[in-house]
């Protein structure tokens, strides 16, 4: 953070974070953003050692920020001084590995079939919570080989459409960065697959600042030329993109040219259903849907209402004939990545969600739509509902 | 009626230090306070233990003196100093040649000072603009003003020195040339009361001229208002002076969560209901501006005026305020104006209250024919804290909390340790700016403290409850609510309080014209003139 | 199905407060396309809503107030979280300073502690509720209310409630507490009914929920068998936030659409007109256009206004320093129309932000016609 930042001054003690705050709603004990942001940040600014065991509960949904009327960077607050917290061992060697999805990814994918045996078998899992603290209670999600798809991309330099998978896709599930693909084309988009690595959400949100750091420095690398040249990013993951557009710029600022690079690629990353949106306000949506009887309910991930760009994939999937969506609005579903494998975190994370689950049940739809990946995997262990990413319901939509 | 050796007008940082030198030679004193502690000059000006370096060019006595106290005062009140160190900024535009009289000056007072480069003094303090020139170091301090006058009242009182506060002088009684008495009045409830005495001390600073008055004798004192800004949260981590010719707003001071940035120098009539003008912050604003650039957004929490007391003997003719000594005088009125017994302390600085307070004690013990000589140099004022306590309190109170409450509290930690074992609810954090549990806020607003509050208005001063961005919006309510549950006060009189608490808190607040507390005071305004209907609440 | 363009609307309006939310209520019911763009909660997080009849200017245009009252109550009723009262009446709420306010009308879990008839109210207190004090409320309404001469007697009762040891009690945990957990609920209610003995009302700190509708609250009167009142507490105020939340709902469910957390940085205009506005997202600021824009924005916004904000005209539009409006389409209501001195008050957020949803609507021809 910027040493000049003087946005915790705006705080006016007015309490609106705290009333949004998922994890204070949750945890009566967590002291929520307002102490652990703006208020500890004056007397960390002064030099006193300050609680800092808290700061880990930061589930990272960025809710306080948007109910902030003064606009504090409460978060971001929050996050900085989690970089600086001090773990015991074990936890700090399963947060290595937790920050760092991609080096996981790749070693994890080498022989998928061997990796989901172990992942699933019961001895490891019984190890893994009692010597990584890992919790039990949840399945791994599976791992694929990453054959992602190597479309023919567009000639023109400007034209370039560069899709950002994120570890998720890549490693998980790299059928969806084929879904992607196919949604764009269908759109008159000639996408490629970038190379870049894991955004960097993990590392931060495990307290791994320099790792974070990173991998801003090397994603700015990695997509700086073709953005330069007129290139546009787009993210399927809502955590890749608030990542892009808010979090790059303010790792790197430190150097002011590497900030600069982030910033302009900012400006060219467009969350999925936003571009396919902006293309329907132009009127050049392909709308050549079928009618499709689906009862859906749509969980809007914290990431994605962190990037002010309002509710694209309600008002897309709104637009297929037979589709009948419901806005759920029900807050954060506590998962945050790899918060809610962590076997202390288990239970509070469960909590967080329960009122999604809750109003899952009550709209009872025939599945849940949502664009994070983590999100989808506690809609269906919390509340056995399927979960898909909103892109294949659109895909699935148009006319073969 | 009561009687004692001596009695001391005046509860600044001086008539402490004089109450808690006169206990430790074992004579028996009284002090008297209009106000609260540290109310008048102590409690309004930057909390600067100055190294000497602002005087070393000007002043080289001043400067020693101050060398001198400030390794004294870090000495005996450990718990009350920030011992941050200070810098002395080469700005560019300011006078060069100034800079080399600073480094010479300094080195004859034998002031430890480094040079920086611009480049070390930048990494040091990233906030100061990038185009100074280079620093040198000194041994300035921040000191807690509030906390060094209570220390010296509280150490004095564990000594049979005995206080009273909001009691104005009404009369100083003499007979025969000598002063036997004091009238004084209690101002919250308008008891009148006298005490007998030998000897009376005049400590009252801006106030001198008036209080000496009642002794039919003149004492010239002329004061010189200072306003200051505080800001939200501390920019500097050490005390950024700029090096040139004494002028305004060129000190800004790391005073714990907050920094203060000072002065202003205007001569004024009275020390009474000092305000700051618009045009006079401006102009302040405008040259922390370029002591350090961050201050032009930086949140300003209140702004205030204090007035130092300068003694302008009638030789000293019509020259400006910081031409006038910033040293101190000690006149014995029995020599200039034949009234035994009585003496005024007059003049000086914060950082030498303690050399004031001695030859003040001096003169006054050897009136007494007492033979005790001065001791505060080496007696520390406060007992060291138990380990076993710290570690109790680190287990029931956050980190922060922890380490602001041994800071404040000293050895009375203990009592608040053993409270929250008793009632763990007591660890509640009533203040969250400052940190002020409501077991510290319990035992301020209780009998078992050697410096009691009288009025809700004084729990700040001992606490810093409500010295935060909120100015106490939101704690003095519960702090209030705190005072009625102790059966301090009744429901009627603890609204009184809170209406008196607020209309003070937001009086500081209202000098502030822009940015967030602007915000902040109207929400308190809304908040409790118009949801609560504050002040429809006795009738009016 | 007919598509929108998704960042263009009839109407936008910048802040969700009183003033904000009643505009684009009103705007939305005479058939325009509503945004609403907004950040935080505004005053709602400092008390509960509550109107007071105070003395308008002829340029408020008092004889609409019926008229926008009425609104708002309709509004606020569908919203499940009616308000009670009349523009004509007066009646004094306690507070937890234990003052009276005088109101005229109010939201339902607070009417009930008017104080009109002789009634014996119950001032409950909870243990380690430091922000509360039962005690104290009681000892300054009874004096209060001698000195109104007013019959009502007040007894203070504290009652327990589970908690975590060591963790602060606070109202906010309780709302939260009272929304999650069905068995939280069942044990306050059994903790307050001795308190229900022998009175008609029970008064105590908001912190029935942030979620709780009229339903919910009279089931838990009838079990009682008598009133409860919630006083708005020290921010976060429980009853307050309850009503922006059944606004925003209601709001959403007729087809407003919400856009919250970034703030309006600029108002754009094409000529005479505004013709959207600029809010601060992350990456790049977001375009949104509109017929009409209505700022509710608060005190502090006359900032988008420009530095020649002179005052306002006749149907509520800001005029530059030369007394001409700086856009025909362009209304400003609520605490912003206060900027320039004195107190608006939630009677002139109503009434300002009713007329500007009207103006906004094309209907400022009927107020002519009066």
């Amino acid at each position: 953070m910027r040493q000049d930042d003087v946005s915790l001054d705006n705080c006016l003690k007015c309490s609106d974070c705290n009333t949004v705050c998922p994890m204070l709603a949750a945890h009566p004990g967590y002291p929520g953003p307002k102490h652990l942001g703006p208020e500890l940040e004056r007397l960390r600014r002064e030099g006193l050692p300050c609680d800092s065991e808290w700061l880990e509960y930061c589930l990272g949904c960025h809710r306080c920020d948007l109910a902030c009327p003064n606009q504090v960077n409460v978060s971001e607050l929050i996050a900085a001084a989690k970089a600086r917290h001090r773990k015991p061992f074990i936890r700090q060697v399963r947060d290595f590995w937790f920050a760092r999805p991609g080096l996981l990814g790749k070693i994890l994918s080498v022989a998928p079939a061997v990796t989901n045996a172990v992942l699933a078998a019961g001895a490891a899992r019984f190890g893994m919570s009692r010597i990584m603290r890992i919790t039990s209670e949840r399945s791994f999600p599976p791992y694929a080989k990453p054959d992602l798809p190597s479309p023919q991309a567009s000639l023109r330099a400007s034209e370039r459409l560069l899709f950002f998978p994120g570890c998720a896709i890549r490693y998980n599930q790299p059928e969806l960065a084929k879904t992607v693909v196919a949604l764009l084309q269908r759109n008159g988009f000639a996408p490629e697959i970038s190379t870049a690595g894991c955004c960097g959400v993990p590392a931060l949100a495990n307290g791994d600042g320099q790792e974070a750091r990173r991998r801003a420095r090397s994603n700015v690398e990695a997509m700086d030329q073709a953005v330069e040249n007129g290139a546009t990013i787009v993210t399927a993951c809502p955590s890749c993109g608030h990542m892009l557009k808010s979090g790059l710029a303010e790792l790197l600022e430190d150097d002011p040219e590497l900030e600069k690079r982030a910033k302009r690629i900012a400006r060219h990353t467009y969350d999925l259903a936003e571009l396919l949106m902006a293309q329907s306000d132009a009127g050049k949506l392909n709308t050549k849907f079928r009618k499709t009887d689906l009862q859906l309910a749509y969980h809007a991930p914290c990431h994605q209402l962190s990037q002010g760009i309002g509710r694209p994939w309600y008002h897309l999937l709104r637009q297929i004939p037979g589709v009948q969506i419901e806005d759920l609005d029900a807050g954060c579903c506590g998962m945050s990545g790899t918060f809610g494998f962590k076997e202390e975190k288990y239970p509070v994370s469960m909590a967080v969600g329960q009122r999604l689950f809750e109003r899952i049940h009550e709209a009872a739809p025939k599945m849940v739509a949502s664009e994070c990946a983590t999100c989808r995997m506690q809609i269906e262990h919390g509340a056995k509902v399927q979960a898909i990413h909103p892109a294949e319901v659109l895909l699935q939509a148009y006319e073969r | 009626m009561e009687s004692t050796q001596v009695v001391i007008i005046g509860g600044g940082a001086t008539g402490a230090g004089i109450l808690w030198d006169l206990s430790l030679r074992g004579i028996k004193a009284v002090l008297l306070e209009q106000k609260d502690l540290a109310n008048g000059a102590t409690g309004r000006c930057h909390g600067l233990l100055h190294s000497g370096g602002r005087y070393v060019v000007k002043d080289i006595e001043a400067a020693r003196e101050c060398l001198a106290e400030n390794q004294f005062v870090k000495k005996i009140a450990p718990h009350c100093v920030h011992d941050v160190g200070g810098l002395f900024v080469q700005y560019p535009q300011d006078d060069p040649a100034f800079f080399r009289q600073w480094e010479e000056a300094a080195r004859t007072v034998g002031l430890a000072s480094q040079h920086l480069s611009a480049e070390e003094t930048l990494d040091l303090e990233p906030h100061l603009p990038k185009n100074i020139l280079g620093a040198f170091t000194c041994p300035d301090a921040h000191v807690d003003v509030f906390q060094l006058a209570q220390s010296n009242i509280e150490s004095a009182v564990s000594r049979g020195g005995a206080f009273r506060t909001y009691s104005e002088v009404t009369a100083i009684g003499i007979t025969d040339g000598r002063v036997r008495s004091v009238s004084y009045r209690d101002t919250r409830n308008g008891d009148e009361f006298q005490i007998g005495c030998d000897m009376v001390i005049n400590a009252s600073g801006g106030w001198a001229q008036k209080v000496a008055s009642l002794a039919g004798v003149d004492v010239p004192v002329r004061c010189d208002k200072g306003s200051l800004l505080i800001f939200n949260h501390n920019l500097v981590s050490r005390v950024v002076n700029r090096c040139r010719k004494p002028g305004d707003a060129d000190i800004l001071v790391p005073a714990g969560p907050v920094c203060v940035l000072g002065t202003s120098s205007i001569t004024v009539p009275t020390p009474d209901g000092l305000t700051a003008d618009p045009d006079e912050i401006q102009h302040l604003l405008g040259l922390g501006a370029e002591l350090i650039p961050v201050l032009a957004e930086a949140r300003v929490l209140r702004i205030f005026s204090g007035a130092r007391p300068l003694y302008v003997p009638k030789s000293a003719g019509a020259a400006g305020g910081r031409e006038i000594s910033r040293g101190f005088a000690l006149l014995d009125h029995e020599t200039l104006d034949h009234v035994k017994g009585f003496v005024s302390i007059v003049g000086g600085k914060l950082t030498t209250y303690r050399l004031m307070a001695e030859v003040t004690a001096n003169l006054v013990a050897a009136k007494l024919g007492v033979n005790e000589p001065c001791r505060t140099t080496e007696t520390p004022l406060r007992q060291t804290i138990d380990e076993t306590v710290l570690s109790r309190a680190r287990k029931l109170l956050p980190a922060q909390a922890a380490s602001i409450a041994e800071r404040r509290l000293g050895p009375n930690l203990a009592r608040i340790v053993a409270a929250i074992e008793r009632r763990p609810e007591l660890a509640e954090i009533i203040c969250e700016c400052e940190q002020v549990t409501l077991a510290e806020l319990e035992f301020v607003l209780g009998d078992e403290t050697l410096v009691p509050i009288r009025a809700l208005t004084d729990v700040g001063r001992r606490t810093r409850l409500g010295f935060g961005p909120c100015q106490g919006t939101f704690c003095g309510y519960k702090a209030m609510l705190a005072g009625y549950r102790s059966h301090r006060w009744s429901a009627a009189e603890a609204s009184t309080e809170f209406e008196h608490y607020l209309d003070a808190r937001w009086k500081g607040q209202s000098f502030v014209s822009h940015g967030k507390q602007v915000e902040q005071l109207y929400l308190s305004h809304d908040l409790f003139g118009v949801t609560y209907n504050f002040h429809d609440q006795n009738g009016q | 199905m007919t598509i929108m363009d998704s960042n263009r609307f009839d109407l936008i309006v910048v802040g969700a407060g009183l003033a904000g939310m009643t505009a684009a209520a009103a705007a939305t019911e005479r058939g325009l396309r509503v945004a609403l763009v907004s950040s935080g909660f505004g005053m709602f997080v400092f008390g509960a809503g509550c109107i007071e009849n105070r003395p308008l200017s002829k340029a408020d245009r008092p004889e609409l107030l019926e008229e926008a009252v009425g609104f708002f109550s309709e509004f606020t009723r569908q919203a499940g979280c009616p308000f009670r009262g009349a523009i004509a009446s007066e009646v004094h709420l306690p507070t937890i300073l234990g003052s009276f306010q005088t109101v005229s009308l109010a939201p339902f879990y607070l009417w009930s502690g008017a104080v009109s008839e002789a009634v014996r109210a119950t001032v409950v207190g909870i243990d380690g509720l430091t922000s509360f004090d039962a005690d104290f409320v009681t000892e300054r309404l009874t004096n209060q209310a001698a000195r109104l001469g007013l019959s009502t007697t007040y007894v203070a009762r504290t009652i327990s409630l589970p908690h975590e040891a060591g963790v602060t009690q606070s109202t906010l945990q309780f709302a939260n507490r009272f929304d999650r957990d069905i068995e939280f609920r069942r044990t306050l209610l059994e903790a307050l009914k001795p308190a229900a003995r022998d009175a008609d009302l029970i008064i105590l700190p908001g912190l029935l929920g942030l979620r709780t509708g009229l339903e919910e609250i009279s089931q838990l009167e009838q079990d009682l068998g008598c009133r409860l009142c919630e006083l708005p507490t020290l921010p976060p105020s429980i009853p307050g936030l309850r009503l922006f939340h059944a606004l925003d709902r209601r709001l959403r469910r007729i087809g407003v659409e919400c856009f919250s957390g970034f703030p309006v940085t600029d108002l754009e205009f094409d000529g005479r007109r505004c013709v959207g506005v600029v809010t601060d997202t992350p990456a790049r600021p977001r375009h949104l256009k509109a017929g009409s824009v209505i700022l509710a924005s608060g005190r502090f916004s006359g900032r988008l206004l420009g530095q020649s904000l002179s005052g306002f005209d006749g149907q509520l539009r800001p005029t530059d320093g030369d007394g001409r409006t700086i856009a025909d389409n362009l209304h400003a209501v609520g605490a912003l129309l206060s900027a320039q001195g004195g107190h608006g008050g939630n009677q002139r957020a109503i009434l300002t932000g009713y007329r500007a949803g009207m103006l906004a609507a094309g209907q400022e021809d009927r107020y002519a016609a009066r």
